[in-house]
């Protein structure tokens, strides 16, 4: 029976779908008749609708801010540095244009020499890895979860020989075809053990200075 | 003082009752990674700090579900929803449609409000910032973080969750009170 009372929760039931059987009758005979009462509804559902854009708002204007003391903040060290914007001043080669001549050649045949070389390289050592600042899931002994830690992850293309490897000192290297995002570090406290988890698969990891391969637990 | 954090849990509960040390520390820490995704796809700084920050209110919101449950690290979670925000941005855009915050997460039919001469959304938002700070909160946490009565109790020192319900009533029938109803 709707009462002054019961209404606001009583329409809040309605408006979820949870109202059924003689209660939804009722409440739905009352709408029809009273179109007071149909107003009421209809403004307690727009009072939910704002209150849920107030909530959003004021959550939306609270992390502006957050952003914007973060921005403010002096830079930690170890962070990416935006470069200085210093002035530079153009100084010319040479005034002997038979001089500047010589000399442009010359960095020309250096720039082909060392595309040459480079070409040559062993292919695990063309290009540079892909470094990422990785989170570490560390399982405390008492099973508690933290993620507070990180390590650097360097990875590298695959190769003719290293497919699926990995080589862990200081530093993790991986060599894969790896993505950073795809890449799950974890630490278990009780037993000193490092894993990697990458999409669903899960590989033990040992300090050592070998490349060795990732072997599927 | 600054946030100290201690576990994922405790992290989680702090995020769950909106302390503000908590929220600051948790998108100071993840803003990089998220930053780094959407500059490396095609976004603008600006674009960054848009997703990020919408992001992060579905977070916000995710992880008051009944349902949720730490499987994984809460910054892998919300990098999750980062990725799949920006990837859905990224594809209305191939579209031609711009950067849309998504819904409220109450969904409901187009009513015919002339009917009723309903007040404006802006006078009932009005309302609502008017309303005693607990009243407000008691109304957001509830209507918009959909944080259940239980919680609401403990976080408002009510003494039950029947008692939580009717103080969230007691709101609601002052709210349409200013209305005329």
């Amino acid at each position: 029976m709707i009462n002054e009372e019961n209404k606001e929760e009583i329409i809040e039931q309605y408006l979820e779908g949870a109202l059924t059987g003689e209660d939804l009758q009722e409440f739905e005979e009352k709408m029809a008749a009273d179109a007071a009462f149909r107003r009421e509804v209809a403004l307690q559902k727009k009072i939910v609708h704002n209150v849920q854009t107030v909530g959003r708002e004021q959550l939306r204007a609270q992390l502006k801010g957050i952003h914007k003391l973060m921005l403010e903040k002096p830079q930690d060290e170890g962070e990416i540095q935006e470069e200085a914007e210093t002035e530079v001043k153009v100084v010319p080669l040479s005034p002997n244009k038979s001089i500047t001549y010589a000399i442009a050649a010359a960095i020309v045949l250096l720039i082909v020499a060392g595309i040459f070389v480079v070409l040559n390289q062993d292919q695990n050592t063309f290009g540079d890895p892909l470094v990422a600042s990785l989170p570490v899931e560390v399982i405390g002994a008492d099973n508690t979860t933290r993620g507070d830690e990180m390590m650097d992850v360097a990875i590298y293309s695959p190769n003719d020989t290293l497919t699926q490897h990995y080589q862990f000192t200081d530093t993790l290297k991986l060599y894969g075809p790896f993505k950073p995002l795809d890449v799950h570090i974890i630490y278990n406290e009780g037993t000193g053990q490092y894993k990697l988890r990458i999409h669903e698969k899960t590989y033990g990891l040992k300090k050592t200075e070998e490349i060795m391969p990732l072997e599927e637990e | 003082m600054g946030y100290q954090y201690k576990s994922e849990e405790q992290l989680l509960e702090d995020l769950r009752k909106r302390d503000e040390e908590a929220i600051s520390y948790f998108y100071e820490k993840n803003w990089p990674m998220a930053r780094a995704h959407v500059i490396n796809n095609s976004g603008s700084e600006e674009d960054a700090e848009d997703c990020y920050q919408e992001s992060f209110i579905i977070f916000m919101i995710k992880i008051n579900e009944p349902e949720f449950e730490i499987r994984s690290l809460l910054s892998t979670y919300l990098f999750g929803i980062v990725k799949y925000h920006w990837s859905n941005q990224l594809r209305n855009r191939n579209k031609g449609g711009k950067m849309e915050p998504p819904p409220n997460n109450v969904t409901h039919p187009k009513e015919p409000e002339e009917e009723f001469n309903l007040p404006s959304d802006e006078e009932i938002q009005a309302m609502v910032n008017e309303l005693d700070p607990e009243c407000k909160d008691i109304m957001i946490d509830f209507y918009y973080l959909k944080i259940s009565m239980k919680e609401l109790a403990e976080r408002y020192n009510i003494a039950s969750e029947g008692a939580a319900r009717k103080r969230k009533f007691k709101c609601l029938q002052k709210l349409k009170k200013l209305f005329g109803v």
